[in-house]
C-alpha cells in the first residue's frame, strides 16, 4: 500500500444518546518520526472523544500542549482495530487529519520499497516464521 | 494559551510515580483525584478500567515511563486553542 492509508476513528464509548457521529473515515499519513497517532482537533470535537491526559510535545521548532483521548483506530485494509491515546493538535493547514506514528506502527512489521514507493505490512510472528529445511 | 486542565490528576501521578513503577513496573495508571485507581500493562485495559468504573468523572491515564512524544513535522497553529 502507498503512504497514506484509509483510517476509521471512532469513540470508544457509545455516544448514541448525544446524536453524534459514530466514526470519521480519513487519510492516514504513515508518519514514522512521529512517537504517536496524531490527529486534527476537529476529529476529536466531532467525536466528542473522552480527553484523559495532557502533554508536551515537541514540533517544528517548538514544544506544544496537545490533549490526548481515547479513540478506536480502525484500519480495515490490515485487519487492525485498537483502542488508542490519540493526540489532538490545531495543526496549521492540515494535509492529512491523521498521522499514523509508532505507536499504531509498532504492532506491524513495515518495510518500504523505495523503488515502487509502497510500504508491505505483516504482523510479526506471522509471515515471518523460519523455513523448514528438508532433512 | 492552551487550557491547562488535570492539574489534580497530574500532580497525584508525579507524587505516586516511583511507588507506580514499584506496584506496577511499566505501565498505563489511572488517577483519579488525588488516588491511583489501578495500573494496566496496556492503554485499552486501563481505558476500559477507567470508563466502566469513572465515567462520569475525570481521569487521567498516563504511562509510568518517562517518553516525550514527538510528531515533528508538524506546524501548531498559534491562534487555536485547544
Amino acid at each position: 500500500m502507498g503512504h497514506i492509508i484509509d483510517v476509521i476513528i471512532r469513540s470508544a464509548e457509545s455516544p448514541a444518546h448525544l446524536r453524534l457521529p459514530q466514526l470519521v473515515r480519513a487519510g492516514g499519513l504513515i508518519d514514522t518520526g512521529a512517537s504517536d497517532v496524531c490527529i486534527d482537533y476537529r476529529i476529536a470535537e466531532a467525536l466528542d472523544l473522552r480527553r484523559v491526559d495532557q502533554q508536551l510535545v515537541g514540533v517544528v521548532g517548538a514544544s506544544v500542549v496537545a490533549s490526548i483521548h481515547i479513540g478506536i483506530v480502525e484500519i480495515p485494509e490490515l485487519g487492525f482495530s485498537e483502542v488508542m491515546p490519540l493526540f489532538a493538535l490545531k495543526v496549521r493547514r492540515p494535509t492529512h487529519d491523521v498521522l499514523l506514528g509508532r505507536s499504531l506502527l509498532q504492532n506491524f512489521i513495515v518495510t518500504f520499497d523505495g523503488p515502487s514507493g509502497l510500504f508491505h505490512f505483516a504482523r510479526p510472528n506471522f509471515g515471518y516464521d523460519l523455513p523448514e529445511f528438508d532433512e | 494559551m492552551a487550557t491547562l486542565a488535570f492539574t489534580q490528576e497530574i500532580a497525584a501521578f508525579e507524587r505516586l510515580l516511583p511507588k507506580l513503577r514499584s506496584q506496577f513496573g511499566s505501565a498505563w495508571a489511572v488517577i483519579v483525584g488525588d488516588d491511583c485507581k489501578g495500573g494496566f500493562p496496556d492503554f485499552a485495559k486501563a481505558a476500559a478500567f477507567a470508563v466502566q468504573n469513572f465515567g462520569s468523572a475525570e481521569f487521567l491515564i498516563r504511562h509510568t515511563d518517562d517518553r516525550q512524544a514527538q510528531i515533528p513535522f508538524v506546524a501548531i497553529d498559534d491562534n487555536l486553542d485547544l
